[in-house]
C-alpha cells in the first residue's frame, strides 16, 4: 500500500503571504496531505482561508535571533502530533514557509530515499557536531543540562553524540515524529540540535537527504541562483524570500 | 561605526585567508578543509576561518618526540547509526536505557 506523507508548513505571516505557498504545497503533497502551522498572530491565523491548520501560541517559537535565543519547535511539534494522532499518515515532512516545492508527488520521492537509506528520519545538512568547532554546539555544551536531556533517554552506547540539521525540510516516520514530540526539551535547546539528537538517542536512524540537501541552504539566493537549482533537479528550494521571489519560483515551476 | 567595519572585514577576510592563511587538511581523510588564521588569545588559541565542523586533536606519531607535537583537524564521518528503536522497545523496562 502506498505510504501517506503529511506535509507540514510552518509560517507566521499575514494570510496573503500563504497564497503561493498553499498552491505549490498542495500540488506537491496531494489532496488532504497539507497542514499549515501558524505561529504568528491569532487574527492572521483565523483569517487564513485553509481548512487544515493549527495555531501555535509559543514564545519559544517566536524568537528573533534563533540560535542565540535557542528557538524551539517543541510547542509546534506537540500541536501537530495531536493533530496527526487521529489520522492515518505514515510519515511527516516538516517545512518552513520559505521552502517551496517544485515537483508533484513529492511524498513518494522522499519516502523512496527514506527506504533506500533505511532511515527513520531524513534531514538536510545533517552532521555530527559534538567535540567540534560548531558554533551552536559550543554555545550549548557549556551547560550540563544540555547533555542531561539526552543522557536520560539515550539507548545508544555513546550518549554524548550530538547531531545537527537545518530546521526546514526534514522527513519523519510517524513513530519517530510522535515520540520526539512527546519529549520536552527541558532547558532551552536550539531546534537544529535538539530534534535530530533526540531522535538519535531514542534509537531512530537519522540520515541526510544526500543529493537533494544541497538545494536547501541558509544564505539568501538570487532568482538566477534559484533558477539554476531548479534546472539542476531540485525537488524543493530554500530560502525563497518575499512574495516576488515566491511568484518567480511558482512561475518557473509551472504553476 | 562598528557594523560597517565588520562588513569590510567580512568582505576582505576570504581574500586574506586565501593569501596568508594556513592551509589545513583532514588528518583522517587528507581532504582539504580550507585556510585558517591562528592567533594567541588570553592564554588560548583563537582560530579564524574554519568553515566546517572539525575536531581538533594531537596527531598520533610513529616516533617519540618530547619537544613538539602536531595539532590537526578532522571531521566526523557522516552520521550513519543503525536504527535500534524497535530493539529498544522489545527490551524489558529495566534494561531499556542502557
Amino acid at each position: 500500500m502506498k505510504e501517506r506523507t503529511l506535509f507540514v508548513v510552518l509560517g507566521h505571516g499575514a494570510p496573503e503571504a500563504f497564497t503561493t505557498t498553499i498552491k505549490l504545497w498542495q500540488r506537491a503533497a496531494g489532496e488532504g496531505c497539507l497542514l499549515l502551522v501558524h505561529g504568528g498572530k491569532l487574527r492572521d491565523f483565523e483569517a487564513l482561508d485553509y481548512g487544515d491548520k493549527v495555531w501555535v501560541d509559543d514564545p519559544r517559537l517566536r524568537t528573533r535571533s534563533h540560535p542565540v535565543e535557542r528557538q524551539s519547535y517543541c510547542g509546534a511539534w506537540r500541536e501537530v502530533a495531536r493533530w496527526v494522532e487521529s489520522r492515518n499518515f505514515d510519515a511527516v515532512y516538516w517545512a518552513e514557509f520559505d521552502e517551496l516545492p517544485l515537483v508533484a508527488e513529492l511524498g513518494s520521492r522522499l519516502t523512496e530515499i527514506m527506504s533506500l537509506e533505511k532511515a527513520d528520519v531524513l534531514a538536510r545538512r545533517l552532521k555530527r557536531v559534538d567535540g567540534t568547532n560548531d558554533a551552536h554546539w559550543l554555545y550549548h555544551e557549556k551547560e550540563q543540562s544540555f547533555r542531561e536531556v539526552f543522557e536520560k533517554v539515550s539507548c545508544r552506547d555513546n550518549p554524548r553524540i550530538v547531531l545537527s540539521m537545518l530546521g526546514t525540510g526534514s522527513l519523519w516516520k510517524r513513530k519517530a515524529f510522535l515520540e520526539v514530540a512527546e519529549h520536552p526539551e527541558g532547558e532551552p535547546c536550539y531546534l537544529e540540535l535538539f530534534l535530530p539528537t533526540m531522535a538519535h538517542h531514542l534509537g531512530y536512524r537519522v540520515r541526510d537527504f544526500g543529493e537533494q540537501s544541497r538545494f536547501i541552504g541558509f544564505d539568501p539566493k538570487s532568482n538566477d541562483e534559484l533558477l539554476e537549482e531548479i534546472r539542476a533537479g531540485a525537488w524543493t528550494v530554500h530560502p525563497v524570500k518575499g512574495v516576488e521571489q515566491e511568484r518567480f519560483v511558482a512561475e518557473v515551476a509551472g504553476l | 561605526m562598528k557594523e560597517p567595519l565588520l562588513k569590510v572585514i567580512k568582505a576582505v577576510m576570504p581574500l586574506l585567508l586565501r593569501c596568508f592563511g594556513v592551509p589545513i587538511y583532514d588528518t583522517r581523510t587528507k581532504e582539504f578543509l580550507g585556510h585558517i588564521f591562528v592567533f594567541r588569545w588570553k592564554g588560548k588559541l583563537r582560530v579564524v576561518g574554519l568553515k566546517q565542523g572539525v575536531i581538533p586533536g594531537f596527531i598520533p606519531r610513529d616516533s617519540v618526540k618530547y619537544w613538539y607535537q602536531d595539532l590537526g583537524f578532522s571531521r566526523h564521518p557522516a552520521p550513519d547509526f543503525p536504527s535500534i528503536a524497535k530493539k529498544k522497545r522489545d527490551l524489558p523496562p529495566e534494561s531499556g536505557g542502557s
